[in-house]
């Protein structure tokens, strides 16, 4: 979503909140909301509209497409994740997590977040391995003496592979899905939750998509959707 | 449609009750509905999407009942179109009862629709549908048990059988006299203290938030429910409710370890594994459905055998599209023709102006023609794509193919729309509505106009007759394939330039395969069909007398002749194809009547040059070198889809922004490559 300006994302948040209370979304709605003269409305509109971010029905009417909510949510998830890291991990306090989090959510690349996000697994992932370890390097971050946090290799996800990895007929467990897109969700919706079995079925005749048996029944999915499920293996069931 | 939204059409209807059907796909939902309500039914349309939401009249005891069959959904998140449409249908609308109908065979998926209604507060009705099958597949379903541990009545259903209809409607209407329920999933001491706090929070919001429970509302900000939570970012106390939210989701997601939208539906799941365990007991049967779903699915999905048969398959939807509706084309054709001359007839015995003749006979008579000519095309393919869909082989199409249209930025569901395409376009661009996602419906959409409809081959056959006697075949081939590249390639180039952003998912259920019924095949093939003829047919009616005016007038003019209005926009145009080869206003002419419909052409060259058959070829043969003649049909090819096409894409995506892209890149590709292929062919000594 690089290329969402500041001000685009606040009118998707406008339409959105619109949207929510009145059935139809009216461009001078959305001025009024905004507090912003008609015609600029009508150029950000125009901008959304290239992006396929509305559907520009006739009589002015505007509803957020597919894509729109998903821009959204990334904005959400952007800000959720920057809230986290300065709350939870630096120990900032909420309210000024908060406020930090609305502004730099807006002047951080999608690379650098992508970074932090990583860096924040492997914090945690580190953290479950030894307990101890965690709270030593947050008591460092607070300034307090002790030895300096030394960053073991971390191995609590080495047993877990990517679904794709799986060939047919193997069973496996679902650990956890990636990512913070919509697809995500839709993989969760459709029962691939944690603790989940499923069984690689059938893989396509030119390699993809795969079929997986999950909760009694058939679901296919591209070997890029099934990178993002990570699973343990079982024992094959015969 | 009357200017009445759904809603308002809703309300006045004077229904005693309002019943909404909501369930996952292929959970024989529609074929209830059209079971209960019959022929009373219509589609309704909801703002900004291309999903149909089907309205349909019960009479009933003491009154008639109004049922709405909502789209298939898995779940109610905000995310998925068919979803969303759910949702906001609920929240708007507020059924008095919410049926969700589910395959009994398998429950476990199933129900979790059901469970996040019962968190909205809607009084639910669980209907267990297919128990026929499910009894099949060994299962015991304790409906009793079921329904006391849910709090809800449960009804068992098979699908069509007549009985079922009152017992189905009477649970329905005396559940809408019970207060609304209050149903609390238990998520464990950590999450229902988090929810409790915003619950208290949103307590002390000053305005009424009655459309939304405040425990739904609660667990919608702690998942990060983004189409909830900043529509509701106008409140006062907006700021500390979000707070709140986020700082206990940081807390839930540290302790559990995960996120709290995994949670929250892990958490979902597990109740309803766990109401299974209590009320449903298995025996496994050898003849289960699933069974014979792998016997055929061995040959369906095979390696080897699996793409040729799915092509098989294709071709058959061809013929019965194509071949199986001529004759009842050409019985259309041939009684709008004779009703034309009939009018001509009689317009000349009374006596009346040639123009109101010749607008009866050509204008209005001849445009309707051309509207109902479609109908037994469009009646074969929407039985056969709905038995394709119904049946469940069309996801298994989808899955064959998917790897080979992801190539081209397409989606396995791209391939039959475009294979339809080489008979008609416009049936190719309806048959698009079985695909997912709107990116992908638009991008399939875009290509269609550039596949070689059999509307062309006549012009294709013609010319190369004439000018390629000894390499016919290879020259009608190249046009085809020039089509294709033409599609490809505009696709590639469309896809990032509007849908730079997004990603297009294939996650399908591969659903067993069952028997249509007749009963729901043609309910399904009226209905769109009747759609089809009410909103494209006024397009193609204006332009058909749009063509006709400009031909007959100014008055006194011969019909479509040098001095009409379109004989004169033809030699106003004929300048600009003089450099692909075949500048004369008769052909202009005849590419602005083209696009009523291709094969009008030839017909117009015929009308234009005063000749048919031999004659023709004859003044073609003076009028064309075979360069030139090539440059004429690879311009006929792409310049422009024709009105019908144009009209049906404008109808699936509600705008006329598709239809202009594919004209404006059509008319720009035409004359580039005509251009290109005359010059760079004299240049070479070619013409």
């Amino acid at each position: 979503m690089d290329a969402l300006t500041h001000s685009a994302e606040n009118y998707l948040r406008a339409i959105l909140e619109i949207s929510l209370e009145n059935k139809v979304v009216r461009i001078k709605d959305i001025a009024k909301r905004m507090q912003v003269k008609m015609p600029s409305v009508v150029a950000a509109i125009q901008a959304l509209d290239k992006k396929g971010y509305l559907v520009h029905e006739k009589y002015g009417y505007l509803e957020l497409t597919e894509e729109g909510l998903e821009a959204a949510r990334a904005v959400y998830n952007r800000h959720r994740l920057i809230y986290k890291f300065l709350y939870d991990f630096l120990r900032v306090d909420s309210k000024t997590a908060i406020d930090e989090a609305c502004k730099l959510e807006h002047s951080l690349s999608d690379k650098t977040l992508r970074k932090l996000a990583r860096l924040m697994d492997y914090v945690t992932a580190m953290g479950q391995n030894n307990t101890e370890q965690l709270s030593e390097f947050q008591a460092f971050l607070e300034g307090k003496p002790g030895r300096k946090a030394t960053v073991g290799t971390v191995d609590a996800k080495n047993e877990a592979i990517p679904l794709k990895e799986l060939s047919v007929g193997n069973s496996a467990k679902v650990v956890r899905i990636l990512g913070d897109s919509s697809l995500k969700r839709r993989l969760l919706d459709m029962g691939l939750v944690p603790g989940t079995g499923i069984t690689v079925s059938t893989i396509a005749p030119l390699g993809d998509p795969i079929d997986i048996i999950v909760k009694g029944y058939h679901l296919s999915l591209r070997k890029e959707e099934a990178s993002q499920i990570l699973v343990i293996p079982t024992e094959a069931e015969h | 449609m009357n200017g009445l939204s759904l809603k308002e059409r809703l309300e006045k209807a004077e229904s005693k009750v309002t019943i909404a059907l909501v369930g996952n796909p292929n959970s024989g939902k529609t074929t209830l509905f059209n079971a209960l309500t019959g022929s009373n039914q219509h589609v309704g349309n909801w703002p900004g999407v291309t999903i149909d939401v089907l309205l349909g009249r019960a009479e009933f005891r003491d009154g008639s009942v109004m049922i709405a069959d909502l789209p298939g959904a898995y779940s109610l998140s905000p995310y998925q179109p068919d979803e969303r449409i759910v949702r906001d249908f609920l929240l708007q609308v507020q059924p008095d009862v919410v049926v969700v109908v589910v395959d009994a065979s398998r429950l476990e998926r199933e129900l979790h629709i059901l469970v996040e209604l019962m968190e909205l507060g809607f009084r639910v009705v669980l209907d267990l549908n297919m128990m026929d099958l499910a009894r099949q597949e060994g299962l015991r379903i304790h409906a009793k048990k079921m329904s006391q541990l849910l709090g809800i009545p449960v009804v068992q259903t098979v699908g069509c059988q007549l009985g079922e209809k009152s017992k189905l409607l009477d649970a329905a209407i005396s559940a809408s006299k019970m207060p609304l329920p209050d149903f609390q999933l238990d998520y464990g001491e950590a999450i229902e203290d988090a929810l409790k706090n915003i619950v208290e929070l949103l307590k002390t919001v000053p305005v009424s938030l009655e459309k939304y429970p405040p425990r739904w509302l609660a667990l919608k900000f702690l998942e990060g429910d983004v189409s909830v939570i900043q529509g509701l970012s106008a409140l006062p106390n907006y700021e500390i409710i979000r707070e709140q939210a986020l700082e206990s989701s940081v807390h839930l997601e540290k302790k559990f370890g995960y996120d709290v939208e995994t949670i929250l539906i892990e958490k979902q799941y597990s109740f309803i594994s766990g109401l299974l365990k209590e009320s449903v007991s298995h025996q496994p049967t050898p003849l289960t459905r699933q069974a014979s779903t792998e016997k055929i699915d061995k040959y369906a999905l095979h390696p080897l055998l699996g793409f040729p048969l799915f092509l098989l398959v294709l071709a058959g939807l061809f013929e019965l599209t194509f071949k199986a509706a001529e004759p009842f084309v050409f019985l259309i054709s041939a009684f709008f023709a004779e009703a034309g001359r009939g009018i001509v007839a009689a317009g000349v015995a009374l006596h009346a102006p040639p123009v109101l003749i010749s607008f009866l006979a050509n204008g209005l008579v001849g445009g309707l023609g051309a509207i109902f000519s479609f109908l037994p095309n469009l009646i074969f393919l929407f039985s056969g794509i709905a038995f394709l869909e119904d049946s469940g082989y069309l996801a298994r199409g989808a899955f064959i193919s998917d790897r080979i249209m992801r190539k081209m930025n397409l989606h396995g569901k791209s391939l039959i729309p475009l294979i339809l395409g080489f008979g008609c376009n416009i049936p190719a661009v309806l048959a698009t509505r079985t695909l997912p996602s709107r990116k992908d419906r638009i991008l399939t959409m875009v290509a269609i106009p550039f596949i070689s409809c059999a509307a062309r081959l006549p012009i294709y056959a013609l010319f190369a007759s004439i000018f390629f006697t000894h390499y016919q075949g290879l020259v009608v081939l190249s046009l085809y394939l020039i089509g294709i590249l033409v599609a490809v390639g505009l696709v590639k180039l469309t896809a990032p330039v509007f849908f730079k952003d997004e990603q297009s998912a294939l996650v399908m259920e591969l659903p067993p395969y069952r028997l249509p019924t007749l009963y729901s095949i043609y309910r399904n093939t009226w209905r769109r069909s009747f759609i089809f003829l009410k909103k494209a047919g006024k397009i193609i009616l204006g332009a058909v007398l749009l063509i006709w005016f400009l031909a007959s007038f100014p008055a006194g003019s011969a019909y479509a002749g040098h001095e009409s209005y379109i004989g004169q926009l033809g030699s106003l145009l004929a300048p600009l194809l003089h450099f692909a080869g075949f500048g004369y206003w008769q052909t202009a002419v005849a590419f602005i009547f083209g696009f009523l419909a291709k094969e009008v052409i030839l017909g117009a060259l015929g009308i234009l040059y005063g000749a048919t058959g031999a004659g023709l070829r004859h003044v073609l043969m003076q009028q064309f070198t075979p360069l030139s003649a090539y440059a004429f049909m690879v311009f006929s090819l792409l310049y422009m889809p024709c009105v019908g096409t144009l009209a049906a894409i404008k109808k699936e995506t509600r705008s006329w922004r598709w239809p202009m892209i594919v004209v404006g890149s059509g008319l720009t590709l035409a004359f580039i490559l005509s251009i290109l292929i005359y010059q760079i062919g004299s240049l070479i000594g070619l013409g």
